[in-house]
């Protein structure tokens, strides 16, 4: 009777080595004791096995990044926080009212006002457009009690200068400057099927979202397209207004702060 | 829980190597799999008391960083939809962009298997799991990996075909 490779497989994978699959190894062990092409197929599988355990291997040697450092060591303090988010987030689901959000977040206690504002603009921005801002993946995520920046939008807010960047980009920065605590801030549109625009400042290793709204696209609707440098939605403005320290940054003054680290 | 809180962040902290080789392997890409194990993590300790102190603290993060990986693709193909056409063509180079056209290295190679391929693959080849330990973080039957890690094999050494080590 003949293996199949797939049983020969299993046992290059160490699969037959538990008691309870003695006799499927024994199977395999005559057979290939009489079968030189057998033996050399379960050695095939095994070589490329061996070889695959040096995938990767530079990243699995390299230091591990601070920021995940820090985030495997936050306390669980924070955390506690996030269910009320959770909660929030259902009972929105269930009522439909926009500011009972607000209202349950700044009841909870813990959460700091412009977050309770912040989250309540998301979570509106959530319900009515479904497809905008999933809390916890994708571009804008939850850490604890703050929203971060993610993947595209992370990548963009650290490298994208706006000197150089292509409509297409899915994310657009507009403008950067120092905030009053000295932080760099850069406002951001993430280009989709309906756009949002936010403010982030880089605050430790992260992009924290400060707030977010949908975009603008009066006078483009149908387009699927927003032209450069057309108008913040007003919370994203009058939060740069409330932020900003001096002037925004001109395009020498950006390409200088990214190269700083934006620190 | 049997464990304190700061002996699972020791653990996570050891695990940190793996965690981003997992990740890499799905996204190809440095700073998106970091980002991943980032946001793994802050789910992971969201929701410590869902893991069963005894069991396997790596196998919980490997199917935390699926479910997350999937999420991410899902959030993607909602904003693809709106990109032009010249973007997503950006998006393709972006992933082809590292493998040489001749000769392959295993690296190169394993980058071109698909994405539930190379999950199987890293996780019970790589990273030394059971068929069964990996059908469980992957929420899929035992068959299922098996035969992932099979397509898997069989293609890296089509990949690989010239490569030297007993291949035939």
């Amino acid at each position: 009777m003949s293996i199949s490779d797939d049983m020969l497989m299993a046992y290059a994978d160490g699969e037959f080595d538990k008691p309870e699959f003695a006799s499927e190894r024994d199977e395999v062990e005559m057979a290939i004791a009489s079968d030189s092409d057998l033996a050399r197929r379960v050695e095939r599988f095994r070589s490329l096995r061996g070889d695959l355990g040096s995938l990767y291997a530079e990243v699995v040697e390299e230091p591990v990044p601070e920021r995940l450092l820090h985030a495997a060591r936050v306390q669980p303090r924070e955390a506690a926080t996030v269910t009320n988010l959770e909660q929030a987030r259902s009972t929105k689901k269930t009522s439909g009212a926009a500011t009972s959000v607000a209202q349950t977040m700044a009841a909870a206690g813990k959460l700091r006002p412009w977050f309770a504002i912040a989250a309540s603009l998301i979570v509106g921005v959530l319900v009515g457009h479904y497809a905008l801002v999933s809390l916890g993946a994708g571009p804008i995520a939850v850490n604890g009690t703050r929203l971060v920046a993610r993947f595209s939008l992370r990548q963009a807010l650290s490298d994208q200068l706006t000197a150089d960047q292509s409509h297409a980009s899915a994310v657009q920065i507009g403008l950067s400057f120092r905030s009053k605590s000295g932080q760099y801030c850069r406002t951001f549109t993430l280009e989709q099927r309906e756009p949002v625009s936010g403010l982030a400042c880089l605050q430790g290793a992260d992009w924290r979202i400060d707030t977010v709204a949908l975009a603008e696209t009066a006078g483009n609707a149908g387009t699927g397209y927003r032209p450069a440098g057309s108008a913040l939605p007003a919370a994203v403005r009058a939060a740069v207004e409330d932020q900003m320290s001096g002037e925004p940054l001109d395009a020498q003054g950006e390409a200088q702060a990214k190269r700083a680290g934006w620190k | 829980m049997s464990h304190s809180l700061s002996q699972v962040q020791d653990q996570l902290v050891a695990l940190l190597p793996r965690l981003r080789r997992f990740a890499r392997s799905l996204t190809r890409h440095p700073a998106d799999a970091d980002d991943l194990v980032q946001t793994a993590l802050e789910r992971a300790l969201m929701r410590l008391e869902q893991w069963q102190a005894g069991s396997r603290l790596d196998s919980w993060m490997f199917g935390i960083i699926h479910n997350a990986w999937i999420d991410e693709v899902r959030a993607r193909r909602r904003r693809d939809r709106v990109m032009t056409a010249q973007e997503a063509g950006e998006h393709v180079a972006d992933a082809a962009s590292e493998a040489p056209i001749q000769r392959l290295s295993l690296q190169a190679a394993f980058e071109q298997l698909d994405e539930e391929q190379r999950e199987a693959v890293l996780l019970v080849l790589v990273e030394g799991l059971s068929y069964k330990e990996a059908a469980g973080v992957l929420k899929v039957p035992i068959g299922t990996i098996s035969s992932r890690i099979a397509r898997g094999r069989e293609s890296l050494e089509a990949l690989l075909g010239g490569r030297e080590g007993g291949l035939r």
